[in-house]
């Protein structure tokens, strides 16, 4: 029974991805230039992603260890695959195919190239099947995927409308997307109940229905939105803005020219020779005009940017939304939410921020040490296990387990051991130290600090691999 | 910060061990009521005064004899009745006639334990020769004031629904138990077990002295001597004052209530074998500790409110010091 609660939902999660990147390419390929685009191979590649890292053996890897092997992995697999399906001609024994296919790839700032999308594609297929593989398939990930997917589709369908593509091969595509979302949506709530407890439970598909109807609403506004005549005029708004920007510069460069004194062209004293003719003032700055490649990869840039934007701001708001929805439904008192932090596109932009908090955090680190007098190189004890033991409640309020303020420490102490059993000691003993220090008379010494802070990377450690994964049996 | 250095832990393991032969002895005779238990041992360690309150046949007058049996003192019982005098509590001087001289005759109130049985059935004025022994320990007789057996304990009963006839306790009077003990009814296992155990014989007739009455001194200075973090002191305060302020209290808790639940504290936290005191401990006793000494306002008590609401409501609108 639990094989099959794990494995419908899997397989629902890949059909869902699946057929939103389906859809895409699908659409790619009505592009002039990438007609030969192998739809095909490029999904297996998916599901080859997410087979090899869901391997007993490869998740018990060390990090490194791991995103090694996947990468080596996944580039493999995509020179494979540009081997056989797009240069199939070449003898394995030639190297010219590679090279061609890297001027392929380099070529696309003057348009899209199939290599370009290949590689491209199959990067994004090899880490979306590698997450799906990795992290065990939860509620509320499902029902992100699927307001992505749907999100994606609504678009993929709305740009074939505009561009006058043929929009039937994508729209075949939404019954098996429908189905499977909602058998693995259904499997998933039957086998752990997990997105809501308590009275709430029945109203899930409420909740569910909300999330598509913004979903649908926000991606109505967009396919209004994406229409080509608007977007050549925005690409050609940011050509002009970056123009008018080189324009002021050159202004200014020629005002400070004009206004410095012109050099002596006379004899210089001494019998040493004069200077040469004098030569077009305007002629230096020749190298501000912008060719037509250059303009082409400009456009392309920003085109690329503008879309970035657009669809990391759009997936923020749906999982705003979806998290407000979720809080409204969980006004109740018994009724427990999951955190929706552990999509992609959520951990690609939380991913972001850590390590620019890191960055962040080491130059104040590096600065403070350049600061330091020498002879103080010990902190408070106390401090430091306060330290430790705030960051361990900010890392449970990221996982939605927030302390309360009239919770003690071994009140919070048991609810994380609660969601959290395989964490228990370290929970127990940072928490201990901590208040062993903050209450009582004798303070910590090195040793305990040394654990407590052993303890708390193995949470952190644990957070990296278990993002969101949360103990239903609580 | 007031800080100490690191020393041995080993002082208020000894308060521990006693809590543990306590509750183990005298659990066997009063199944099911491990956490009375323990709080009438915190009040003995504190030398606080109990009010074992609830309904008739769940144990109260057992749980006090069997407790008072348990650490091995001089143990005394008044019933009280609507004709007993304060004389008959505090003794009485009279003629001896072959000496020829006043003589003073000590009353049931002269023994380390005094269970105070049905306690508002008393008079008010038998009920107030109480508070001297309560806050003063001694008794004044005919103008002499004479000093109670140390340690001096009172416990005391009374049954909350049947109130017809009795003597509804004065404030001051109620502010003077340390701790408000409820023992409720057993589970259905418990009373099960009762049924059994209690089936041949009473196993209180076999319970042996648990505890040292000459060590009691020496646990009870290493309950005042266990570490509070002046902000745990700043969090009790704060609690005993936020009832003071609260919508739904006439009467808050006095600063003795404050004092009491700052003892009873290190007292549970030697008990649990530490030697400082964490805000669980306080939020763990502010019902018992606190509860019976704050009044109500008329409305709210209307509204369904009672005290335990209050304590826990002031505990959950107050932060715990972190």
């Amino acid at each position: 029974m639990s094989a099959v609660g794990n494995v419908v939902p899997l397989v629902a999660l890949l059909l869902i991805q699946g057929s939103a990147v389906c859809a895409v390419l699908i659409f790619l390929r009505h592009h002039p230039g990438l007609s030969n685009l192998p739809v095909g191979w490029i999904l297996s590649l998916y599901v080859l992603s997410c087979l090899v890292h869901r391997l007993p053996a490869m998740r018990r890897r060390h990090p490194l260890l791991h995103g090694a092997i996947s990468t080596a992995a996944g580039t493999a697999g995509t020179a494979l695959l540009l081997k056989t399906q797009l240069y199939a001609s070449f003898p394995w024994s030639d190297p010219q195919w590679l090279k061609t296919a890297a001027g392929g790839f380099f070529s696309v700032f003057f348009g899209l190239t199939p290599e370009f999308v290949t590689v491209v594609a199959c990067a994004a297929c090899w880490i979306i099947g590698g997450r799906a593989g990795r992290r065990p398939v939860e509620f509320s990930a499902m029902v992100s995927s699927f307001q992505f997917g749907f999100l994606v589709f609504v678009l993929a369908v709305a740009a074939a409308s505009q561009f006058g593509v043929d929009t039937q091969p994508a729209l075949a595509l939404l019954p098996v997307f429908f189905v499977s979302g909602l058998t693995g949506l259904s499997a998933i709530r039957f086998r752990e109940m997990s997105l809501l407890e308590g009275h709430g439970r029945l109203t899930w598909f409420s909740l569910l229905a909300g999330g598509l109807f913004v979903t649908l609403l926000l991606a109505g506004a967009i396919a209004l939105l994406l229409h080509p005549d608007l977007l050549d005029r925005l690409l050609a708004l940011g050509i002009a803005a970056t123009e008018a920007v080189i324009r002021v510069f050159r202004w200014l460069l020629e005002l400070l020219a004009r206004i410095l004194p012109a050099p002596d062209t006379g004899p210089m004293p001494g019998g040493m020779p004069a200077p040469g003719p004098k030569e077009d003032p305007n002629a230096w700055v020749q190298w501000l005009h912008i060719s037509d490649e250059t303009r082409s990869v400009l456009r392309f840039l920003v085109g690329l940017g503008w879309l970035s934007l657009l669809l990391a701001a759009v997936w923020r708001t749906c999982l705003q939304l979806f998290e407000w929805i979720g809080r409204r439904f969980a006004s109740g008192s018994d009724i427990r939410l999951e955190p929706t932090g552990e999509t992609f596109w959520s951990d690609f932009l939380s991913s972001l921020r850590r390590l620019l908090q890191r960055a962040l955090s080491r130059t104040r680190t590096l600065l403070r040490r350049r600061r330091r007098l020498p002879g103080v190189t010990t902190a408070d004890p106390l401090s430091i296990a306060r330290r430790i033991y705030l960051r361990m409640e900010k890392w449970a309020g990221a996982a939605g387990i927030f302390r309360h303020p009239d919770q003690t420490p071994y009140d919070f102490l048991r609810r994380l051991v609660e969601i959290y059993p395989d964490l228990r000691w370290e929970f127990t003993f940072i928490t201990h130290q901590f208040a062993s220090a903050r209450y009582g008379p004798v303070l910590p010494c090195k040793e305990a600090l040394d654990k407590m802070s052993l303890s708390w990377k193995k949470v952190c450690r644990h957070r990296l691999f278990n993002a969101g994964r949360k103990s239903k049996e609580a | 910060m007031d800080r100490m250095p690191a020393e041995a832990g080993s002082s208020w393991k000894d308060v521990q061990d006693a809590m543990e032969r306590f509750v183990s002895g005298v659990g066997k005779v009063v199944i099911g009521k491990d956490r009375a238990v323990e709080l009438l041992f915190l009040a003995f360690l504190c030398e606080g005064h109990v009010l074992i309150e609830d309904v008739p046949g769940v144990g109260k007058t057992r749980l006090a004899r069997t407790s008072a049996k348990a650490m091995g003192l001089s143990f005394k019982r008044i019933q009280c009745t609507p004709d007993l005098l304060p004389s008959d509590v505090t003794g009485v001087e009279y003629f001896n006639q072959k000496r020829s001289e006043f003589e003073y005759r000590p009353g049931p109130i002269m023994a380390n334990v005094v269970l105070v049985d049905e306690i508002n059935r008393a008079l008010p004025r038998t009920q107030s020769c109480l508070l001297e022994c309560m806050q003063e320990r001694q008794v004044t007789v005919d103008r002499e004031s004479i000093p109670l057996p140390r340690p001096f304990l009172l416990l005391a009963t009374q049954n909350p629904v049947e109130l017809e006839g009795t003597f509804p306790l004065p404030e001051a009077q109620m502010d003077r138990f340390m701790m408000n003990i409820r023992l409720g009814y057993p589970s259905e296992e418990e009373e099960e077990t009762i049924l059994r155990d209690l089936q041949q014989a009473d196993p209180e007739e076999s319970l042996q002295r648990l505890i040292d009455p000459q060590r009691m001194s020496h646990l009870q200075q290493i309950c005042r001597e266990i570490f509070i973090e002046p902000s745990i002191r700043r969090y009790v305060v704060s609690l005993c004052r936020f009832t003071r302020q609260h919508e739904d209290v006439r009467l808050g808790v006095s600063p003795r209530g404050a004092l009491a639940l700052q003892a009873a504290s290190q007292a549970l936290a030697a008990s649990r074998g530490r030697g400082y005191v964490l805000p669980d401990d306080i939020q763990f006793l502010a019902e018992p500790v606190l509860a019976h000494r704050l009044l109500l306002k008329t409305e709210a008590r209307l509204t369904g409110r009672n005290e335990r609401n209050v304590i826990a409501d002031v505990l959950q609108r107050l932060p715990v010091p972190v």
